[in-house]
């Protein structure tokens, strides 16, 4: 089941994703943002090793978003799965490190331009609530 | 009297003041052109908040203004003029937007609209086969290294150069179709790899090429000055910087979010990240968005060039020039008289046009008693605009007037309530013939999810920021 769901924005798209865990979350963003861009792939499957880092978490969920927007739009690649393995404070910057499997993106059905910082918002409560708007 | 909507408190039939007092750390006023309908609308909005925090920038002069086709945006509202001063004030990413100078070159041709009506479906075809458009589109102009910074410097006249155009073009581009401060050291690998493939493509979303025609004319004057008589056929052209552009910002919003505690800069939005315009960050984002700028009037170059081919091969012997090209997302230093003194500033327009009235010195010969032509897109639906710039938007909105039409649905909100391919049938009823990648992102842009460009026009013109010159009604449509 998808955990994630699209919301109305005036000109673009926001996408609201959830999991248990920060590493959750971050990973059902990142497949929302796949599924979104509507990525079909083929062929044999990579396994790339991803760092992201900012100051603090919204930061962090717009930088691992648009290093995932990169790998669709300039590497044409499909995300076949994503597994955030571990999201945590290291000195003054948080780090998400990740693990993906890419193939050959075949086509996409939506342009994603960027993840923008406008809305970005984590919510920490039972569940890990992300909320991100999308220049589409 | 003055009338109050909400915050809002009307100045002027077409002007209304969102006070400094609305929001904590405005340094200037908002000032929203727009009729008291879309006062009303606006008064709820986002996009007030958001003419509100672009007036917490740091060096603001005169006004955070908002033209009629103001919409939410993310940061800037769309449709939202800003001047900051270059000595003390700041650029930002943000308020230029993803897509550098998106903009809109219009082409006349020595076609009247009887020459094309019967032929209009195999043009149309002919135009989506020839350009390039859509998801992924790669064009087919293959870019070395080498070639991708000449055209981060040279711009269109990059194109012109190799051959895809004529030297006539540059002068009917805003800045002859290259900004001089470009520099591709400022340039990321990442920016580079997303643009070297993308030369000479129309690209998807909003973006479209318009067989369309002149179906009134206002002034008769000013579109003869322009070559557009009635029932001249044009070709509208709507694209920007692709994938470098985009990614350009990315890049430099993250480096103005570092910079900005260093520089002593909050803003209210992140996606307002800014630095002062004479900082090492700023001087390298004017750098960068200048090459990104160029790269779009390189792509919009290329883009004619393979419209005029198309074109010349369904009627041999033809004539088709470029009326004039413009910019809607982009920053630039220009000298502007605020309060009595000239000032250099940093102006920025996110779905905004430049509209310089007549005598200006940047205008081409041609045009330089008349004023700018300004271009402003409506949908695929009902017309499009051809206007001319005044001096009273040189006085009231450092030159700006609008870009465009607005959304009035979200695309989610147009997918759901109209069936694209329900949409291509009614308006080939009305003589338009329309050619998308997908039913959906048809249903996205329908007629129905923008505002009746007619009345943005109105409002820019009953208040003086510029002449109407002709109507344009479309025929054939491709949407990228």
């Amino acid at each position: 089941m998808s955990e994630y769901r699209t919301l109305d924005h005036a000109a673009d798209l926001m996408i609201e994703a959830w999991g248990t865990g920060l590493e959750d979350a971050f990973g059902a963003a990142a497949t929302a943002l796949s599924e979104v861009a509507g990525t079909h792939g083929d062929g044999a499957v990579k396994q790339v090793v991803l760092t992201a880092r900012s100051p603090d978490l919204e930061g962090l969920l717009v930088e691992w978003l648009n290093e995932i927007v990169y790998l669709i739009s300039a590497e044409n690649a499909h995300l076949v799965s994503v597994r955030v393995n571990c999201i945590q404070r290291e000195g003054q910057e948080w780090s998400c490190r990740a693990t993906l499997h890419l193939s050959k993106q075949l086509f996409r059905t939506r342009e994603i331009k960027a993840v923008t910082w406008h809305s970005a918002q984590v919510e920490i409560s039972e569940k890990i609530l992300v909320r991100f708007v999308l220049d589409v | 009297m003055s009338k109050q909507v909400g915050p809002l408190l009307q100045r002027a039939p077409y002007q209304y003041e969102l006070p400094e007092t609305y929001k904590k750390g405005m340094r200037v006023p908002g000032i929203l052109w727009v009729n008291e309908a879309a006062a009303r609308l606006i008064a709820d909005d986002q996009s007030l908040d958001q003419v509100a925090n672009v007036a917490c920038l740091p060096g603001i002069v005169g006004a955070s203004h908002a033209m009629p086709d103001i919409h939410a945006g993310y940061g800037f509202p769309i449709g939202g003029v800003a001047a900051f001063r270059t000595d003390s004030g700041v650029i930002s990413p943000g308020g230029v937007g993803y897509d550098i100078n998106c903009g809109v070159r219009l082409m006349k041709t020595s076609l009247r609209v009887e020459d094309v009506r019967p032929c209009i479906e195999e043009l149309t075809r002919r135009l989506q086969r020839d350009v390039p458009s859509g998801l992924a589109s790669e064009g087919e102009v293959s870019l070395s290294a080498a070639d991708l910074r000449d055209v981060m410097v040279q711009g269109a006249g990059w194109a012109v150069n190799r051959g895809m155009g004529e030297t006539e073009d540059l002068e009917f581009c805003e800045d002859r179709g290259a900004m001089q401060a470009a520099d591709p050291d400022a340039i990321s690998e990442r920016a580079a790899k997303r643009g070297r493939k993308q030369l000479g493509t129309l690209g998807s979303g909003n973006h479209f090429l318009e067989v369309c025609y002149v179906d009134r004319v206002y002034d008769n004057g000013l579109a003869e000055a322009f070559g557009l008589r009635h029932h001249t056929v044009c070709v509208m052209i709507h694209s920007g910087s692709r994938g470098f552009g985009h990614q350009v910002c990315t890049d430099y919003i993250s480096t103005m979010l570092k910079a900005m505690a260093k520089h002593g800069i909050n803003v209210p939005d992140r996606q307002l990240a800014c630095a002062p315009f004479d900082s090492d960050e700023g001087q390298r984002y004017y750098s960068a968005m200048a090459c990104a700028a160029n790269f779009a009037w390189a792509n919009r170059q290329v883009l004619a060039h393979l419209v005029r081919g198309v074109m010349s091969s369904v009627f041999p012997g033809i004539t088709v020039s470029t009326v004039y090209d413009v910019a809607h997302n982009i920053a630039r230093v220009e000298k502007h008289v605020v309060e009595g003194r000239p000032l250099e500033l940093i102006v920025h327009r996110k779905g905004a046009t430049k509209a310089l009235g007549p005598a200006n010195s940047s205008l081409p010969g041609a045009y330089s008693r008349y004023g700018q032509p300004i271009l402003v897109p409506g949908d695929m639906g009902r017309y499009s605009y051809v206007l001319a710039g005044t001096l009273k938007a040189e006085e009231e909105t450092f030159g700006s007037t609008c870009h465009g039409a607005g959304r009035l649905l979200s695309r989610e909100a147009a997918k759901k309530s109209v069936d694209g391919s329900r949409l291509r049938a009614v308006l080939l009823d009305r003589g338009i013939f329309v050619l998308g990648t997908s039913n959906a992102s048809l249903a996205e842009e329908a007629p129905e999810a923008y505002k009746d460009v007619s009345e943005v026009v109105s409002v820019v013109v009953d208040a003086g920021l510029a002449r109407t010159v002709t109507r344009l009604v479309p025929m054939g449509v491709v949407k990228g």
